[in-house]
């Protein structure tokens, strides 16, 4: 379906020197989402973000954001034009004032809401007098983010948002993204190490480690694809890998076989029953679990 | 609003800047008199004979008239050398954002790099071309207050001169600092640009080179001015201009 997909990239390389920041990324993200861009530090979230918003041009392959291609500069400024960004340092321009920093803002986006800008400058509590360089990183994070809310994107795009922030402050944050995606149907894609915000508020994740996605989907399906299955024998469990698809990971500990699958519960259990097992559990996955069997697999 | 980004990082500099030609141009005015006593004291035939001798000489009879002091002085001397540093100054620093901070927040706005460089070159020079011509107004509106006439046209001329000569090292320091995140690199290489100039323009005849053209020094002895050099020194301009949009354009953050 056209337009079903706000960002989409194919095959998107890159390389700093002998560095391979991006190997081959395959990234799809739904309109209307909130998607979680999981991976561990270095892993490619924020050279995909730059990709995205053509701060960094790809060695190849194609990144597409509302339909237009990132790395051509006209069509760049059009999705920009769409698209809000939170960077990672949150660095704002020091010696604005936020009410000086919200009205230069204003000028480039020609769907600003300036009732939002009110209405998150009260709920943020920001000091409109106070100079950006007098804000605390917290109070930064803020400012940065109602600039990305009351821009009227259709696109929001923020790198790391919560890191560094109290947990107060990233509760408020979280809440407010939410509320604001629901209300004005922004589409949102964060990336984030933080696994708890991911699983607080997305409803798609996609998982990128080494340059590449490994995992990507809603988080809902992934919840009923991925399962793990706990088979307990009379003996010691068996040393060969079992031949069930879609095994992640396998763990032996005595008589106990603990098997993550992706290939959805029932299947897993149904096959799991062919190793003669005397009993087969089958126990929830977190988000936690599929990211840290999933980077671990990979690696 | 990019117009009124660059003015916000460059203001200080700039405002130093005028505040520093203006004080000292007019330093300069008020001095002639003191000028004036120290060349009466001497007299040109105690200076002997020789290569030497010859070139006090010469430079006593220009210090003994007004004109001949504040384009000695002035336009050929301190305004040229300070302009030089300040066109320096005034094209050094990210075009995203001179403090460097808050990069990636300019990048993220919709607003093409072409047009953040062309803002901040433009900016530069608009600043430069001020801090060419106020002085050189300014000592024309005060030398009356020192007893002395200086004529509007010729202190224009010099200003203009001055302006498009420095404007290449605006343009320098503006393209190096496409390249450099920092603000010190593209100064201190630009200064060292000026000095490798500086060098070209020894061997020279006298009264050729950019920095001669800046000092309007062929004005001031026969009315002509040294189009070619200005001409090569706009192109310059351009051309570094361009290729800070090329490097800016190709370049990843």
């Amino acid at each position: 379906m056209a337009g079903e997909w706000i960002i989409e990239t194919a095959d998107v390389r890159k390389s700093y020197g002998h560095v391979q920041a991006l190997a081959g990324l395959d990234l799809r993200v739904p309109r209307g989402a909130i998607c979680g861009l999981l991976g561990r530090n270095g892993a490619g979230k924020t050279t995909t973000v730059k990709v995205l918003l053509g701060m960094v041009r790809p060695t190849s392959g194609t990144a597409r954001v509302l339909g237009l291609a990132a790395d051509d500069e006209r069509a760049s400024v059009e999705i920009r034009s769409r698209t809000a960004f939170v960077s990672e340092d949150k660095e704002l321009y020091r010696g604005m004032s936020v009410a000086t920093l919200i009205r230069f803002t204003a000028a480039f986006y020609p769907r600003w809401r300036a009732d939002l800008a009110s209405e998150y400058l009260a709920k943020l509590e920001l000091p409109p007098d106070a100079l950006v360089k007098h804000l605390s990183r917290g109070m930064r994070t803020k400012c940065a983010l109602l600039l990305a809310l009351a821009s009227g994107a259709e696109l929001l795009i923020l790198d790391e948002p919560m890191s560094g922030l109290d947990p107060a402050v990233t509760e408020q944050i979280l809440q407010l993204l939410v509320k604001h995606a629901g209300n004005e149907g922004a589409t949102v894609l964060f990336s984030s190490h933080q696994l708890a915000d991911v699983d607080q508020i997305a409803d798609h994740v996609a998982i990128v480690d080494r340059g590449r996605v490994v995992v990507d989907g809603a988080l809902d399906d992934l919840r009923t694809r991925y399962s793990r299955v706990q088979l307990v024998f009379d003996g010691a469990a068996p040393e060969s890998a079992p031949s069930i698809s879609g095994v992640v990971a396998v763990r032996r500990q005595g008589r106990v076989l603990t098997v993550l699958s992706n290939a959805g519960a029932d299947r897993l259990v149904v096959e799991a029953r062919g190793l003669n097992p005397k009993s087969v559990e089958v126990l929830p996955v977190t988000l936690k679990e599929i990211f840290l069997e999933t980077v671990a697999v990979e690696n | 609003m990019l117009w009124y980004k660059s003015w916000l990082d460059t203001r200080w500099a700039f405002l130093i800047a005028l505040a520093l030609l203006i004080v000292l141009g007019l330093g300069s005015v008020f001095g002639f008199a003191t000028v004036q006593e120290l060349v009466k004291s001497l007299s040109p035939a105690d200076l002997g004979q020789g290569e030497l001798a010859d070139t006090l000489r010469e430079e006593i009879e220009l210090q003994s008239t007004f004109r001949g002091y504040i384009w000695s002085q002035w336009f050929a001397q301190n305004n040229t050398t300070l302009l030089i540093i300040l066109a320096a100054v005034l094209g050094s620093g990210s075009p995203f954002s001179g403090s460097g901070r808050g990069v990636l927040f300019s990048l993220a706005l919709p607003a093409s790099r072409e047009r953040w460089i062309a803002t901040r070159a433009g900016a530069a020079l608009l600043e430069l071309f001020v801090l060419a011509m106020v002085p050189s107004v300014a000592i024309v509106a005060v030398a009356p207050a020192a007893g002395e006439q200086f004529a509007l046209g010729e202190a224009l001329v010099y200003g203009l001169c001055a302006f498009v000569g420095a404007s290449v090292f605006t343009s320098i320091a503006t393209l190096l600092s496409t390249v450099f995140d920092d603000l010190w690199r593209p100064l201190l290489l630009t200064c060292c640009a000026a000095l490798a100039i500086a060098m070209v323009g020894y061997a020279l005849p006298e009264d050729r080179g950019l920095f001669a053209a800046m000092t309007g020094g062929n004005y001031f002895f026969d009315g002509s001015v040294l189009w070619p050099e200005l001409l090569v020194a706009v192109v310059a301009v351009a051309g570094f201009v361009y290729a800070a949009a090329v490097s800016v354009a190709r370049r990843d953050f």
